[in-house]
């Protein structure tokens, strides 16, 4: 009988050490003999590279080594492969180092290793290379047209690679519908801007063959495959160690160039070698988010039934394919459009492509953002056309609830469970929606502009049943483990194989096994980030540790129940059938008086006293676990916003939530990460927005170009859940991560449009600036 | 990112005088040093039509040693040039084209400017509120530096 820990709320138990500046992040570790690497990168976007001359640089007094793409490839160093693979997908080679060509600005072309940073840095200026520059392309429809530059000679038309999915017959709804809406739609580029860069620091010990990498990732076992298929490092012969990082948002998944070269360096000099990443070097050379062109026609009945969705999408992938680029804008994109929605009639189209820009990967929500944004102002276009409130265009449509059993959509996923209209009345209700509407309608008589924007969106996480993902591509099992220890003592040490970057882990692992074990939180430790310390995991990303991660932990636990149960049989003298668990005791049922602690049992399994020979000592249990869906966190957001007709200034005044992230763990951790995630998706509705110029020249390239939230543009945020659990993993949970994200971008951009109604705005691109927001009010 | 230049400065001397001078590389050396943030360390004539350099280049925080070279594209003399600059350093580079025409008026000349400048790498990403502000006060500092310079070499002449 579990003690309720779990759904119970306890304080952040990494935060003291985070909060007073006692957090071990990487950039701290100090090696013997340590030495520094920096990167030159290309100021060009596109360019072949006529010469290239280290000769000064390598004569410079602290300079150890310089080396080239030709040097690494020489070295037997392997491009950098892709972890999802689609069909007929066109990879160009992405060599850790630039040969022949750079494809955009930031591509490395030569790392330049020395005995302090500064003069790695200032041995970058004396490499000498000359440029032939090349037409430049930054836009990924563009890229695909009659005479644009070409990037790879492996990919005509700089096309990655052409995806589609569909249900029923869109053109055929399409023809029959009372109303069809066109619309060109954009999703803009993010920069995922991590307060911490990435920093890696590789450590090689020749008399052993060992190599360490530290380094700032959210998935230290996946870099650790990759890096030996890259490096040609045996895997056993391979650690990677990712301490305490300072947020990753998707943007550390990746194996990225800059830690093979150091581990490549480590190798050649026989030294540690590090490297830390700055700020400018972050917005180029670590990945982006997002960049959607789309053309969507959606159908409608003139009672607001919606009957088709066409989407055409041009998904920008950057110069290269990242490790998980083409997942992100197909599979967890296309047939999330259907959303909340009953829409039988689908066709959807993607042309993942090359330009030369940084490359694409997921950030935060990673394809249901953009998906959640195309259908959410896609029910407020049929909204607005017919004049009808977009809460009842969002019912007229809505999937009834299914708790019992899971909603078959018209493509590709099955909803785990859902209660889609309970999270929509009770925001509507938080939020005192008629009142809104009635005050808005009162404003406008006097000139002043409210909107109020609903977004109901679902999303998927819990990635994933292993046998689905490897079906549709996956070159990895996305399956998580925990091996839960009882040391003599009854403490308990979980060894997981997921990541912890401010998901909270340490408090809510640890809750789930005291939960089970009747323990208190402080009894049990939880190891995470280190593949020598952790058993196999596939990493933190896409809302999934809980769900997967969480749901090992818990069946480990479970499994330590049982084994336990051997030694309470022979300790109480019972049957073993009828020893039962409950409130961190063994006893005989119906018998609770006579009990045992789990801490004798513990004992027990160390000491051997009472136990006869064919019980096994110890008490330790792993276990893999592989969900048997995804699972599907839904919600309503609800965005009031002021915007004033002088300047076109957006003011939010008030943001309302129900979400519904399955069974919670741990109710305060979820709220943050609802109230992060909310901060990050209406960013990019008012503010954020990568810019690059023609030449291909990165524009917003440092915090003071790149407009992020501050604390002092927000409201309080009104958050509320709903609790649908999910069938598919023993904890019920779905995954909070990215919930917030993906509510928020369409709410927000929702209530700006609903403000501008009376100016017949229907649709202008985000980010809502003032200058955007205040020409759209000067047309009508 | 591009910019655009225009503009147009009196230089107190005979158009033939300042046509004759203005490929001297000791001219253009002394005007570049006279503009607030470039130093220039070396600039040589290489060829009729080319020169090569290199100075210190700094925009606000964005400081560097750029390697360039300037070209003369075309010319009629003594009243019109078309000359090509390129700078590159590790991580930035520039480039652009100007046109100078040269009027007499008086016994002294106009010099008309107009061009075009580009810039790429971190001076594109982290200057580019900067760029359209300091190109034009290169600029506007080079051409007055570079008419007082002429005037006062046509003087001693």
């Amino acid at each position: 009988m579990a003690t309720q820990i779990i759904g119970s709320t306890v304080k952040r138990r990494e935060d003291p050490r985070l909060i007073t500046g006692a957090g071990k992040y990487t950039d701290n570790i100090v090696l013997p003999r340590m030495t520094f690497m920096a990167i030159l990168r290309s100021p060009h976007a596109h360019a072949r590279i006529k010469k290239i001359d280290a000769s000064r640089a390598q004569k410079h007094p602290g300079v150890l080594a310089v080396y080239t793409g030709e040097d690494l490839k020489k070295g037997g160093v392997n491009p950098i492969p892709v972890g999802f693979v689609l069909p007929d997908m066109k990879t160009a080679q992405h060599h850790p180092l630039a040969i022949d060509e750079v494809h955009y600005v930031g591509d490395g072309m030569a790392a330049v290793v020395a005995t302090d940073r500064y003069t790695a840095k200032d041995a970058l200026d004396l490499i000498d290379v000359e440029y032939e520059t090349l037409p430049v392309v930054v836009d990924g429809e563009k890229a695909t047209h009659a005479g644009a530059p070409q990037l790879h000679p492996e990919a005509p038309d700089n096309v990655a690679y052409y995806w589609k999915v569909g249900a029923g017959d869109a053109d055929k709804a399409l023809t029959e519908a009372d109303g069809v809406i066109k619309q060109r739609i954009i999703n803009q580029r993010l920069i995922p801007t991590a307060m911490e860069p990435r920093v890696a620091i590789a450590d090689y010990q020749p008399a052993t063959g060992d190599l360490t990498l530290y380094t700032t990732t959210q998935n230290p076992h996946l870099i650790r495959l990759l890096m030996a298929l890259v490096l040609g490092q045996p895997e056993h012969k391979l650690r990677v160690v990712s301490q305490d990082v300072g947020g990753g948002f998707g943007s550390k998944i990746y194996l990225y160039a800059d830690e093979v070269i150091a581990c490549f360096a480590a190798k050649q000099l026989a030294r540690p070698v590090k490297w830390t990443e700055e700020r400018t070097e972050n917005y180029k050379a670590t990945i982006h988010g997002r960049d959607h062109i789309t053309d969507a026609e959606v159908g409608y009945k003139k009672d607001g039934t919606i009957t088709a969705l066409k989407v055409k999408t041009w998904a920008n992938q950057g110069a290269y394919l990242s490790n998980f680029a083409p997942l992100i804008p197909t599979f967890f994109y296309g047939p999330m459009l259907q959303g909340v929605y009953q829409i039988s009639n689908f066709f959807v189209e993607v042309w993942g492509t090359y330009t030369n820009t940084t490359p694409v990967d997921a950030y935060r929500g990673a394809g249901r953002p953009e998906a959640a944004y195309l259908i959410e102002r896609a029910v407020d276009w049929v909204a607005f056309e017919l004049k009808m409130d977009p809460a009842e265009v969002r019912r007229k449509n809505m999937i009834p609830p299914f708790t019992s059993a899971p909603y078959q959509t018209s493509m590709v996923y099955a909803y785990d469970s859902g209660n889609y209209p309970a999270t929509l009345e009770k925001a509507l209700k938080n939020a005192g929606y008629a009142d809104l509407r009635k005050k808005q309608a009162e404003l406008r008589k006097q000139g002043k502009y409210m909107g109020i924007g609903i977004s109901t969106y679902v999303e998927i996480t819990g990635a994933a049943p292993a046998q689905v993902a490897a079906s549709i591509g996956a070159g990895v099992a996305l399956v998580e483990s925990a091996l839960v220890r009882v040391h003599p003592t009854g403490k308990v040490v979980v060894y997981t194989g997921s990541h912890a970057h401010g998901q909270g882990h340490e408090t809510t692992f640890a809750q789930i096994v005291a939960d089970q074990l009747g323990l208190s939180v402080d009894d049990v430790e939880i190891v995470h980030g280190d593949t020598e310390r952790t058993p196999w995991g596939a990493g933190t990303y896409g809302s999934r540790s809980q769900p997967v991660g969480g749901a090992a932990v818990y069946v480990a636990t479970q499994r330590v129940i049982e084994k336990g149960k051997k030694f309470a049989t022979h300790m109480l003298e019972a049957a073993e059938a009828d020893v039962v668990f409950e409130g961190g005791k063994y006893f005989v049922k119906g018998t609770p008086s006579k009990a045992i602690t789990f801490q004798e049992v513990a004992l027990e399994a160390y000491t051997a006293k009472k136990v006869p020979a064919d019980v096994e000592s110890g008490l330790e249990a792993i276990s893999f676990f592989n969900p048997s869906n995804f699972t599907f966190p839904n919600g309503a957001h609800i965005a009031v916003v002021m915007v004033d007709p002088d300047t076109g200034k957006v003011d939010l005044t008030r943001y309302i939530c129900v979400d519904d992230v399955g069974k919670v763990i741990n109710p305060m951790i979820v709220e943050g990460q609802i109230h992060g995630g909310i901060v990050q998706g209406l960013a990019q509705a008012l503010w954020e927005g990568a810019v690059y110029d023609d030449d291909g020249q990165l524009l917003s390239g440092s915090m003071m170009d790149y407009a992020l939230p501050i604390a002092s543009n927000l409201p309080s945020f009104e958050t509320s859940r709903t609790e649908t659990p999910s069938p598919v993993n023993p904890l019920g949970a779905k995954g909070a991560g990215e919930a917030g994200t993906i509510g928020s971008t369409p709410a927000v951009a929702n209530a700006v449009m609903d403000a501008l109604k009376p100016f017949g705005v229907r649709h202008i691109d985000m980010p809502l600036t003032s200058e955007k927001v205040w020409r759209a009010m000067q047309k009508k | 990112m591009a910019l655009k230049i225009q503009g147009k400065v009196m230089v107190d001397a005979p158009r033939d005088q300042v046509w004759n001078l203005l490929f001297d590389a000791d001219v253009l050396k002394h005007m570049a040093n006279k503009i607030p943030g470039i130093t220039v360390q070396r600039l040589v004539q290489v060829s009729d039509d080319k020169y090569e350099g290199a100075a210190s280049i700094g925009v606000a925080m964005i400081k560097g040693k750029y390697d360039g070279t300037i070209t003369v594209l075309e010319k009629r003399a003594p009243e019109w040039v078309r000359f090509r600059g390129d700078g590159k350093s590790g991580a930035n580079w520039t480039g652009g084209e100007m046109v100078l025409t040269l009027t007499e008026q008086d016994g002294k000349t106009s010099m008309a400017y107009e061009g075009t400048g580009n810039v790429g790498g971190t001076l594109a990403s982290v200057g580019q509120r900067l760029i359209d502000t300091v190109g034009k006060h290169f600029v506007q500092h080079g051409t007055k530096a570079l008419a007082a310079e002429l005037a006062a070499r046509s003087r001693k002449q």
